[in-house]
């Protein structure tokens, strides 16, 4: 999947826009790494609204438990109840399959706040 | 020299420890009991329950089998018949059991329901035979309370189903509505889903086991797990009517009124279908035929019975103990027990105040959860400065050993002194693992104490050194 123009925040999820006001959402490659084999994702309902930086879901593997921030604040439009089954696909496919959640934008949303790929790769090595 | 007369109305948890401790001082004690020894807990709560939690966690674990490197050729499946009988067998060891206790301190036990008709005596009124007149210099009473019938949907014992109905099923329906998402509902929530029924819980409050003493975090875990388990919650929610269809129970639905929760969720349905519904939303006290008016023990508007820090009530000479006390109180078996101890010791001459600040809390969901002390938002109320610090426990090797990684361990301290103030943990064993930070508590240890007494590995214990350790700012493994 082709990256360039996602965008990522600081505590390791990324956005791709999908239409002129909604973006999928889901976490890095480095952070699925970090995780290691992710066995349960907890995903927010739909029609739930969040502010950047809230906690809208949990990813949990066997050695830990994460919650998952918002990267830009917005209402959730769909989200891949695939993952929810096989939770795997986002070790295996974070950027496409792995997708977790839509996000639906109205107004200011924060997206000006995040990093390029080329910004978070320097985040996370330094 | 006479003998104190004591008469002690209910042999539950409360009624028949009092009865003993008393005949240990050198009463004569006489209880009267209507129904089975061992009360509400061994005919209708703890123990029956955790039989059948036991036969689901089997299941459950079963089903996984393969996981662990166990093959199971063959079907498993649940057999209603058995897992009854085998309740049945180990209740009626139980009741034997007390039986064999009150007759060896010398306790008369009357079977038959108690009337207090004068100052001094009670009438135990028998089925088909005489009744009994019992004389009393001092009276304990510990007839507890029955399932909380609500008019709207009153329980039919065929449809819409009390706890007790719960345990006595002889088959696990295809599904159920558990309304009430506290410590019963939600223990029978995650049983008869393990079980294979499908289940959803109707709780008014914005989160389930809104109780107090159970902290935020131990909700937010459980709900999750229950995810997990596909039992279907629904807070913010009340029942407000059900009626019968050709395949159960069609359960009207609304937004609670109650919820303390500004922004609660809207309803996806207002109507769902279901086989039966199980009402899991309180206690009624048994107190109503007592004949207390007829010696002036005074009861609230509802009939719980109100009583001093002595445990006496508004009539000098008559305590209670136990549920019967009510929500005012902690209404727990092992709190019974102690009142019961409390209560005996002050009839026969004691000036003891029953003490409530350290009481475990054991909640048996999957996975368990125990507390004891203050949440951090209460320790906060209570004007104390305090902290809180948590654990995963699969970050302990038992549990990753064993394949119950879920699971969280939290400590409260008051911030200068150290001083433990609470622990609320949810996950494998919580129930038992309770045990030490109760007595931690108790004592008034700090986390320096714990965090400086060895746990052994590979054990579950370790997730309270651990604990204690990052909250003493020493933390290795969480």
């Amino acid at each position: 999947m082709e990256t360039s123009n996602f965008k990522f925040s600081k505590e390791h999820t990324w956005i791709n826009k999908n239409t002129a006001s909604s973006y999928k959402v889901g976490i890095s490659d480095f952070a699925q790494e970090q995780l290691g084999e992710i066995i349960f994702v907890e995903l927010p309902d739909i029609e739930s609204s969040f502010e950047q930086g809230e906690a809208f879901g949990v990813v949990e593997s066997a050695k830990s438990v994460s919650e998952l921030y918002m990267p830009i604040s917005g209402t959730i439009a769909q989200i891949n109840s695939k993952i929810e089954d096989e939770p795997d696909i986002i070790n295996k496919d974070p950027y496409e399959q792995g997708w977790m959640i839509e996000i639906q934008t109205e107004g200011e949303s924060g997206v000006e706040q995040l990093l390029s790929k080329g910004g978070y790769e320097d985040y996370i090595s330094s | 020299m006479k003998k104190m007369s004591i008469v002690v109305i209910g042999g539950g948890p409360g009624g028949y420890v009092a009865a003993i401790r008393a005949a240990s001082l050198g009463a004569k004690v006489t209880l009267v009991e209507k129904a089975h020894l061992g009360g509400t807990c061994l005919n209708w709560g703890c123990i029956p329950s955790k039989i059948l939690k036991n036969s689901a966690d089997v299941y459950h674990r079963l089903l996984k089998a393969n996981e662990f490197g166990i093959d199971i050729s063959g079907h498993v499946a649940v057999n209603m018949a058995t897992l009854m009988e085998r309740k049945n067998k180990i209740l009626e060891t139980q009741r034997k059991g007390i039986a064999g206790l009150l007759k060896s301190n010398k306790i008369t036990v009357e079977t038959g329901t108690a009337q207090i008709t004068n100052p001094g005596r009670v009438t135990v009124r028998k089925k088909d035979q005489d009744d009994v007149d019992l004389i009393y210099d001092k009276l304990i009473i510990a007839t507890g309370t029955e399932p909380l019938n609500v008019t709207a949907f009153p329980f039919d014992h065929q449809f819409v189903l009390s706890s007790n109905d719960l345990l006595s099923l002889d088959s696990i329906p295809e599904s159920m509505v558990i309304v009430g998402g506290g410590v019963i509902g939600c223990e029978f929530a995650f049983i008869f889903s393990a079980l294979g029924c499908s289940v959803t819980v109707v709780e008014a409050m914005s989160r389930i086991l809104p109780l107090p003493g159970v902290d935020a975090d131990i909700s937010k875990l459980l709900q999750r797990e229950m995810k997990k388990h596909k039992i279907n919650v629904l807070c913010d929610t009340v029942v407000t009517s059900c009626k019968k269809n050709a395949n159960g129970l069609s359960v009207r639905l609304d937004v609670s009124s109650f919820t303390d929760n500004p922004k609660p969720k809207k309803l996806k349905t207002n109507i769902i279908g279901t086989q039966k519904m199980a009402v899991c939303i309180g206690r009624s006290p048994l107190s109503s035929d007592l004949g207390l008016e007829k010696i002036d023990v005074q009861t609230d508007s509802r009939g719980w019975i109100k009583v001093s820090e002595k445990l006496e009530t508004t009539v000098e000479g008559v305590y209670a103990i136990g549920d019967i006390l009510g929500p005012s109180k902690i209404m727990l078996a092992h709190v019974a027990s102690h009142e019961g101890i409390v209560a005996a010791e002050n009839a026969m001459g004691s000036n003891r105040i029953m003490d409530y600040h350290v009481i475990p809390g054991a909640i048996f969901t999957m996975p368990e959860i125990g507390t004891v002390g203050l949440t951090e938002s209460e320790a906060m109320e209570k004007g104390f400065n305090a902290r809180s610090f948590s654990i995963n426990f699969r970050t302990l090797g038992k549990a990753q050993a064993i394949g119950e990684i879920v699971g969280l361990a939290k400590m409260v301290i008051e911030k200068n002194t150290q001083k433990v103030l609470g622990v609320h943990l949810i996950g494998a064993h919580a129930t038992d693992l309770i045990a030490e930070a109760a007595l931690a508590i108790q004592h008034g240890m700090t986390s320096e104490q714990i965090a400086h007494t060895i746990h052994a590995h590979p054990t579950l214990s370790e997730i309270l050194g651990e604990l204690a350790l990052k909250a003493s700012g020493r933390a290795i493994h969480g």
